[in-house]
């Protein structure tokens, strides 16, 4: 074995999973023991598959199904924000859509960005990548009510008003 | 938390392999080789993702085996330092509980591991400084416990949380020679990959710390 480059490219999750679905383990014509690679590909695939497929009953919030064209057009619509790539990456796995998480996946948010950026930047995320809600059901295990007020910019910590989510569901439509 | 590792690696195709479509048989070859198994300084493998280059086999003499030599990139598990993953509580624990203690109480408690895991891979650590501050270890319930304004939040076996990748320790498990050996005893099985991270946020107590932006103040107390 020889190392010729350590790290060639980094993939985000969703290319990951991506690639897992599109290579799925062959059907083998006879029966063969569990091998490692049956293994990880399973507990991968569980740990990164959107929650209804998934058997690791992870928070539904994440791994959102993306549709193809939506990391480059995320990487378009942060391109004025000059993230670094490992900051547009986080974001892609993360999906912040709080200003609380978007500044501890962006370093020194606050002194980059104004308040008003920072808004605009998780609205761009939730904008190109969707949002927890639209079209998932609902469980009430994490309400989602901030969500909506974070992206108005008051910050304050509300109820669910569906009011918002009309809204969300409209910009999403017009993509 | 994914990368893609270029290698090139000799893999021989048995006989009974051949009737395989050619790239089939070196992808399954090179799964078998390294998918679940951790290259040091590299990361934890999970499979192929292709074949940039492969030369013509060459039968090797007396065996029938094919000799292939082949460029290939996989798919390796390395979050970067400072990356934000979503892990699950898998255990916690209070070291000085089950070694003798050299230590004082406080320092004790300072090398308590909790543990995370993400459903392929285990070994990922949290020490109690790199927790909350004021988190103690509630030894009745066996859980790590964070008091703010009063409050007690547990942290629950199973409880998804976010956490911050701090620092990575690889250790090389390979056997040595039974002379450098010697005569100690068989040593603790260590793991060959694991990585130390801080605690962001229980996961459901996300909207709420966000709406005091606690997740700043613990991040600074943290790092």
């Amino acid at each position: 074995m020889k190392i010729l480059e350590s790290q060639s490219a980094v993939l985000s999750n969703y290319e990951v999973l991506a690639h897992l679905t599109a290579n799925p383990a062959k059907p083998r014509t006879t029966p063969q023991k569990h091998t490692n690679v049956d293994t990880v590909i399973k507990e991968l695939t569980d740990y990164l598959s959107p929650p209804p497929t998934s058997r690791s009953r992870i928070p539904r919030y994440q791994n959102a199904p993306y549709s193809d064209g939506a990391l480059g057009a995320l990487i378009t619509g942060l391109q004025p924000y000059n993230l670094t790539k490992s900051e547009v990456l986080m974001i892609v796995n993360l999906r912040p859509e709080s200003l609380g998480l978007l500044d501890c996946v962006v370093e020194e948010c606050d002194e980059r960005f104004t308040t008003e950026q920072q808004d605009e930047i998780v609205r761009i995320v939730g904008h190109v990548l969707g949002r927890e809600g639209d079209g998932v059901e609902e469980n009430g295990v994490n309400g989602h009510g901030s969500h909506g007020e974070v992206v108005n910019g008051n910050g304050t910590n509300g109820t669910n008003r569906s009011g918002d989510h009309g809204e969300e569901m409209e910009e999403n439509g017009s993509t | 938390m994914f990368i893609l590792t270029t290698l090139s690696d000799l893999v021989q195709i048995s006989p009974e392999d051949v009737e395989k479509p050619s790239g089939e048989s070196i992808q399954d070859n090179i799964n078998a080789k390294y998918a679940n198994k951790v290259i040091q300084k590299i990361g934890l493998c999970i499979c192929i993702y292709d074949i940039l280059n492969a030369s013509d086999g060459l039968i090797g003499h007396g065996t029938g085996i094919m000799n292939v030599n082949v460029e290939f990139r996989l798919i390796v598990f390395r979050p970067f330092k400072g990356e934000i993953m979503l892990g699950q509580i898998s255990g916690a624990s209070e070291y000085g509980m089950k070694s003798t203690p050299p230590f004082s109480h406080d320092e004790t408690r300072l090398m308590t591991p909790r543990t995370v895991r993400l459903d392929f891979f285990d070994d990922i650590l949290i020490p109690p400084n790199l927790m909350f501050p004021k988190s103690f270890f509630n030894v009745q319930e066996q859980v790590w416990t964070w008091v703010n304004d009063g409050d007690e939040y547990f942290y629950d076996k199973n409880e998804w949380v976010r956490v911050r990748v701090e620092d990575e320790q690889w250790n090389d498990i390979s056997p040595s020679a039974p002379s450098e050996r010697g005569n100690e005893v068989a040593a603790e099985r260590k793991s060959p990959y694991s990585i130390t991270v801080s605690v962001l946020s229980l996961f459901w107590k996300l909207d709420a710390l966000n709406g005091v932006g606690f997740d700043v103040t613990v991040r600074t107390g943290a790092s």
